[in-house]
């Protein structure tokens, strides 16, 4: 159908940044011996050494291909010395991720990586194309005709913005930044978060200051990312495939076929019940996804099940405090342990250095509310089978996760302790494929064996499934 | 003459001479360090045989408790005495299923059933070896199967 194709050449620079390394060997003895004279020949043998692996690198991009047949079969060739093939059925992929950063963009490169539906994430396999082969291929692999649209805009676009952001990422990603950056712009980032260190230390204790202004500027850094991937962002349905495509720096298109969802969870957020927005995340195959799919308003459950048919909800009964009877305390011990080493730490700061009180009070607020998170978790955490869907509720950090089991594939393990055993609870595991799992703690045993039950005789999911 | 597995009317369970090798795989590590521990001390070698001891008697109550049962839709797996483990597993999400003998298990008349699915895989150690071709048959034929 394409006929043989060769990849984009970024996929020997792929090759090339491996073999980074490499240049330093000739320049490690020059330097230790600062023996300046034979850097020019370190120099030579570098560029030498450079155009070696160029060449090895134009081989290597000469001597493999692709190509797709009619039959939606994806066929990838090495053929030089010794040739292999491997031979990906396109009905047995979960999700096609297209991504286009700017240096991709600028040379007219797209980095396609196809995730299977049945294999661990790792056999997810990634390649360069050009812009317009990895639009033919997904396109050919996942059709997706815009039936349903959605577009976030305005107040819901704000809310997926905010809701995106994500400080823990950042701080990785600006710390990886910082360690392959220059030492000069490093130094110079430090210098101005100094500055604005000492005055925010006008009002605040110095310690206090520090630990804010560092957490408003990842926090800064980390809006500033989700707002560039909300740029031009749309979902859209229609084919059996479920679609997302936008991003400013970082151009990104997702395509998820709908036979293959794993699950799909809202995340209850501090943040998302404030603004009454819940992101909606998706795990397909061995595809699962840091960044929320969209973002829907209170009250507009309609649009989750226009853009994902058959999404339940689990049931959100009252809090009773009948609930807690037999629960394992095990909920609170992450939390409850952090707050207790900073108390403690502050009880005996308040005596040998009170100054350092209120830069402890901080990370002690936090874990008081981290314990407060965890606390709703040990009354809400369950699993219940509910309108033909396994259904169940998961608390993790500081969110409450609703999540709903979209794969008949998916198995369960009930696995109870000797206390377990005589308070009648039991942790339930869901193995979805693509070796992903999700365990929730501590639930009665009988929900545990309803949701057993519910996959024996279970008639809502086609039994003629595409596992 | 050897009646033929009822799928239908029988859950598969380990034989006890399945066991008897379940529980020799579990000593022969032991056996095989314990020469060495017994060097360091007399003590702590026989503390470190009645440890093995302990384990491998925890192998055999285990393999007592394990039961796998075939439903309409499901291959459900029961394991543990005091921390026990149900396993539901869909029959159609099963991709495909090993059987494996060694000679032990062969003179024991028994063999190990590892089955997979795209989630997680499970193994059913020391079954008959007619349960495991017929639980691995009906896995693979359909899910309509009986």
């Amino acid at each position: 159908m394409t006929g043989r194709r060769r990849y984009h050449p970024f996929f020997a620079l792929r090759f090339m940044r491996r073999t980074l390394l490499l240049y330093l060997v000739p320049l490690v003895q020059v330097l230790f011996e600062r023996d300046w004279a034979a850097l020019s020949t370190a120099l030579a043998q570098d560029a030498a050494l450079f155009c070696l692996l160029a060449a090895v690198s134009w081989v290597m991009l000469h001597a493999s291909s692709w190509e797709l047949d009619a039959g939606g079969v994806l066929r990838l060739r090495w053929a030089l010395l010794f040739s292999w093939e491997r031979t990906i059925q396109g009905s047995q992929l979960a999700a096609v991720q297209i991504e286009r950063p700017v240096a991709y963009r600028l040379a007219g490169a797209c980095r396609v990586t196809l995730y299977p539906a049945l294999l661990p994430k790792r056999q997810a396999v990634t390649l360069c194309l050009t812009r317009r082969d990895a639009a033919r291929l997904a396109d050919c692999l996942m059709p997706a005709p815009a039936e349903e649209t959605y577009h976030p805009a305005g107040g819901e676009r704000l809310a997926f913005v905010l809701l995106g952001a994500n400080s823990l990422s950042t701080m990785l990603l600006v710390w990886l930044a910082m360690r392959q950056g220059d030492s000069a712009a490093e130094q110079m980032a430090w210098q101005q978060l100094g500055q604005a260190a000492a005055w925010a230390a006008r009002w605040l204790p110095a310690g206090l200051a520090w630990a804010l202004t560092a957490w408003t500027f990842l926090f800064g850094l980390s809006l500033l990312r989700s707002f560039s991937h909300t740029v031009r962002y749309t979902v859209w349905r229609g084919g059996g495939v479920l679609a997302s495509r936008g991003g400013l720096f970082l151009r990104v298109e997702r395509r998820f076929r709908l036979a293959h969802l794993s699950c799909a969870e809202v995340r209850l957020s501090p943040a998302a019940r404030l603004l009454r927005c819940y992101p909606v995340y998706l795990t397909a195959g061995s595809y699962s996804a840091d960044d929320p799919l969209f973002v829907y308003r209170a009250g507009q459950e309609a649009l989750v099940r226009r853009l994902l048919p058959g999404f339940v909800l689990p049931p959100r009964g009252r809090l009773r405090l009948g609930q807690l009877r037999g629960r394992s305390l095990v909920f609170l011990a992450p939390g409850g342990g952090c707050l207790a080493f900073f108390v403690l730490l502050l009880l005996v700061a308040s005596w040998a250095l009170p100054a350092a009180v209120p830069l402890l009070a901080l990370p002690a607020a936090a874990c008081a509310l981290w314990l407060a998170f965890e606390a709703e978790g040990l009354f809400r955490e369950g699993a219940w089978p509910a309108q033909g869907r396994l259904t169940f509720l998961r608390q993790r950090r500081m969110s409450l996760r609703c999540v709903c089991v979209f794969s008949p594939a998916t198995a369960l393990r009930i696995r109870q302790s000797p206390w377990a055993v005589l308070r009648g609870r039991a942790n339930l595991t869901f193995a979805y494929p693509g070796r992903l799992r999700e365990t929730v703690r501590s639930i009665p045993l009988a929900d545990a064996l309803r949701c057993a039950a519910f996959l024996e005789r279970n008639e809502a999911y086609d039994p003629h499934h595409p596992l | 003459m050897e009646q033929p597995f009822d799928l239908a009317a029988s859950a598969a369970t380990p034989t006890p001479r399945g066991r008897a090798v379940l529980c020799v795989w579990a000593a022969l590590p032991g056996a095989a360090a314990a020469p060495f521990v017994f060097w360091q001390g007399f003590g702590l070698g026989c503390a470190f045989c009645a440890l093995w001891c302990a384990l491998v008697f925890a192998v055999w109550v285990r393999a007592c408790s394990f039961v796998a049962t075939l439903g309409s839709r499901t291959l459900t797996l029961y394991l543990g005495v005091a921390f026990p483990v149900e396993r539901v597993i869909p029959r159609h999400s099963i991709t495909s299923a090993l059987i494996f003998r060694t000679p032990l298990l062969r003179l024991a008349g028994a063999c190990v059933l590892v089955v997979f699915t795209p989630g997680m895989w499970a193994m059913l150690p020391g079954i008959p070896l007619a349960a495991a071709d017929a639980i691995s048959a009906a896995l693979l034929a359909g899910e309509d199967a009986p």
